[in-house]
């Protein structure tokens, strides 16, 4: 069964845009309806929907954190997508639970993977978002060991796994695991949510993370 | 466009500025302690003999003492001053006036055959008194004090009835000695202080064109040293275009041209007051190769320590490189942290782009090349 999702976002050219690239993904993606205001992920069949993309400032307004935390506390599967490259928001967004944030520059390579990821409760780290988390300064955020701070500016800087890899001398799946790790070190940390608890126990599972790591 | 990094000389700074009258007053000083000193020396070795020898004719006695008493506590008291070099403010001109009260109460217990004689002790003092209390205004006010001092002791020797020939002569005689003395001081502090002014007006002038000529040198210097940075690439290549030995043709000299824009575009912005010169330096680069047609992405992440031009200078310059080989598309970011800076550049430019890393205390450059993209990064450490 493909995974369905519901785009609230107030300009019908980035839903447009999303639903081509669920459709043209494999296995395709569906988007079971489209909203210009998060009423429409609450009503159905938006309500039914695995994943919600919600862009994060409707109308050029200030972003929506309360509708975002309503959203993720009901345990819906949130991945931000919005126009802010800032650090701050994104950090913020990962701190209410959100599963994902994407930024509209990023929208084409990873937006899919991101809501593929958010579906199964696995971690999807953009470069912009492993930007923010490398230099992360906040007294409160999670203790990151130097080779996952060295991996996240890397992949932040060049977009690119295979080039990290190399410049590291690491394969890309310990990339990816290093990537994912801090990630998931993040949804253990700040405000309790039921999709950030789900991403630590997926990942433990996974073996990606041990208890003690947390 | 001063380097706000560089260690700044000495004549930069701005000098302590003595004010004239501050210096007048320091170079007074000695002067103000001679006068305390002589005015005790004259209560304590002429008056105060005088005064006991007399004590039979005064009517009452006690009075002559007390205003000898007081005109001792007033010179210690101005004596005090003159040492904190505290020039003497408003409430001058109370005490000079109790200081004549003072003198008209001891004159006129002196009855009257020993006016203007040996028993009338307060006669010269005052005009000693009278010398403290305003000698850095100059002569003229001690002149009025003395004129008004004599004209009271002419009042008061007429009241006594002692107008006698020999009283108005003897009054005269010693006026006469005693002015010669106290104006003389009075005018010499005058002219102390005129030129203890000067000096210090003169020495402020001269380290005001000393700073401004520092100044002066150092934007030149400035000048100078961005005229260098550009000589050792620009001169050459306008050089080479002007005498016809480059081609503009070629791709690589109009590679050069584009860099040489870049780098004047860089040094334009360096002097920009702005709160993040690294992102803005950078964001001058961009702007100018993005009216070339070209995209570029810019990312900024963390928070970065203050770096100086040397530093900014050398993060900058292969991200320049890059940018203005790149073909179509490419992307610069900035990470920060206390201790560290990286700038990095992806760019789909060809892979036989020349990039060189500038020589700077703390700075690593690694480049890497895959599938057709380069991938430049500079990192520096405190």
């Amino acid at each position: 069964m493909s995974i369905t999702v519901v785009v609230i976002d107030d300009h019908p050219a980035i839903a447009a845009g999303v639903r081509v690239w669920c459709a043209s993904a494999n296995p395709p993606i569906k988007v079971v309806s489209t909203g210009v205001n998060v009423r429409a992920a609450w009503l159905e069949p938006g309500s039914l929907a695995d994943v919600v993309v919600f862009d994060l400032q409707l109308a050029g307004g200030t972003p929506a954190f309360g509708d975002l935390r309503r959203l993720v506390d009901d345990g819906r599967k949130v991945v931000v997508y919005t126009m802010r490259d800032d650090p701050d928001t994104a950090l913020a967004c990962l701190d209410i639970g959100a599963s994902g944030y994407v930024t509209k520059a990023e929208g084409e390579k990873h937006l899919v993977g991101a809501v593929r990821a958010a579906a199964h409760d696995l971690p999807y780290t953009t470069p912009a978002l492993a930007g923010a988390l490398g230099t992360d300064s906040r007294g409160h955020r999670p203790k990151l060991a130097p080779r996952e701070v060295d991996v996240l500016i890397e992949w932040f800087h060049c977009e690119s796994k295979e080039m990290v890899a190399r410049k590291l001398s690491l394969s890309v799946r310990t990339v990816n695991s290093y990537i994912d790790r801090v990630r998931v070190k993040y949804a253990n940390a700040g405000r309790d949510a039921p999709t950030k608890a789900a991403l630590v126990a997926r990942a433990i599972q996974d073996g990606l993370i041990d208890v003690s790591d947390l | 466009m001063l380097d706000l990094a560089a260690p700044a000389t000495a004549a930069t700074a701005v000098p302590e500025s003595t004010s004239p009258e501050r210096a007048a007053a320091h170079i007074l000083r000695g002067l103000r302690l001679a006068v305390a000193a002589i005015t005790l020396a004259v209560l304590f070795g002429l008056s105060l003999p005088m005064l006991l020898v007399h004590m039979g004719v005064y009517r009452p006695a006690w009075v002559q003492l007390g205003a000898l008493a007081v005109f001792v506590v007033i010179a210690l008291g101005f004596g005090a001053l003159a040492w904190l070099e505290i020039t003497p403010g408003r409430w001058r001109w109370p005490l000079a006036g109790a200081v004549f009260l003072v003198s008209i109460v001891a004159t006129a217990a002196v009855p009257a055959p020993h006016l203007i004689g040996q028993a009338h002790w307060s006669f010269g003092p005052l005009g000693w008194m009278a010398v403290l209390l305003t000698l850095d205004l100059g002569a003229r006010p001690l002149a009025a004090l003395l004129v008004t001092h004599y004209l009271i002791t002419v009042g008061q020797v007429a009241i006594a009835g002692q107008t006698d020939r020999a009283t108005l002569v003897g009054m005269a005689v010693q006026t006469v000695i005693v002015w010669g003395f106290q104006l003389a001081v009075g005018h010499a502090a005058t002219l102390l202080r005129r030129s203890a002014e000067d000096a210090a007006r003169i020495a402020e002038h001269e380290e005001k064109l000393r700073t401004e000529e520092a100044v002066a040198q150092r934007l030149h210097a400035e000048q100078r040293l961005r005229y260098t940075a550009l000589a050792t690439t620009t001169a050459p290549l306008l050089a080479g275009l002007a005498t016809g030995a480059l081609n503009p043709e070629d791709e690589r000299v109009r590679r050069s041209c584009a860099l040489e824009a870049a780098r004047m575009r860089r040094l334009f912005a360096e002097g920009d007051d702005v709160p993040d010169p690294l992102v803005h330096q950078l964001q001058a680069c961009i702007d100018l190769v993005e009216r070339n047609g070209i995209t570029v992405s810019l990312a900024v992440r963390g928070e970065r320590p203050a770096l100086s031009k040397q530093v900014r200078r050398a993060l900058t310059e292969p991200v320049l490189a890059v940018l203005v080989a790149t073909t179509r598309t490419a992307r610069v970011t900035v990470a920060g942290w206390p201790d560290r800076v990286s700038v990095s550049v992806v760019s789909d430019c060809p892979d036989t782009t020349q990039v060189t890393a500038v020589g700077c205390p703390g700075l690593g450059m690694t480049t890497m090349t895959d599938e057709g993209r380069m991938w430049v990064e500079v990192t520096w450490r405190a």
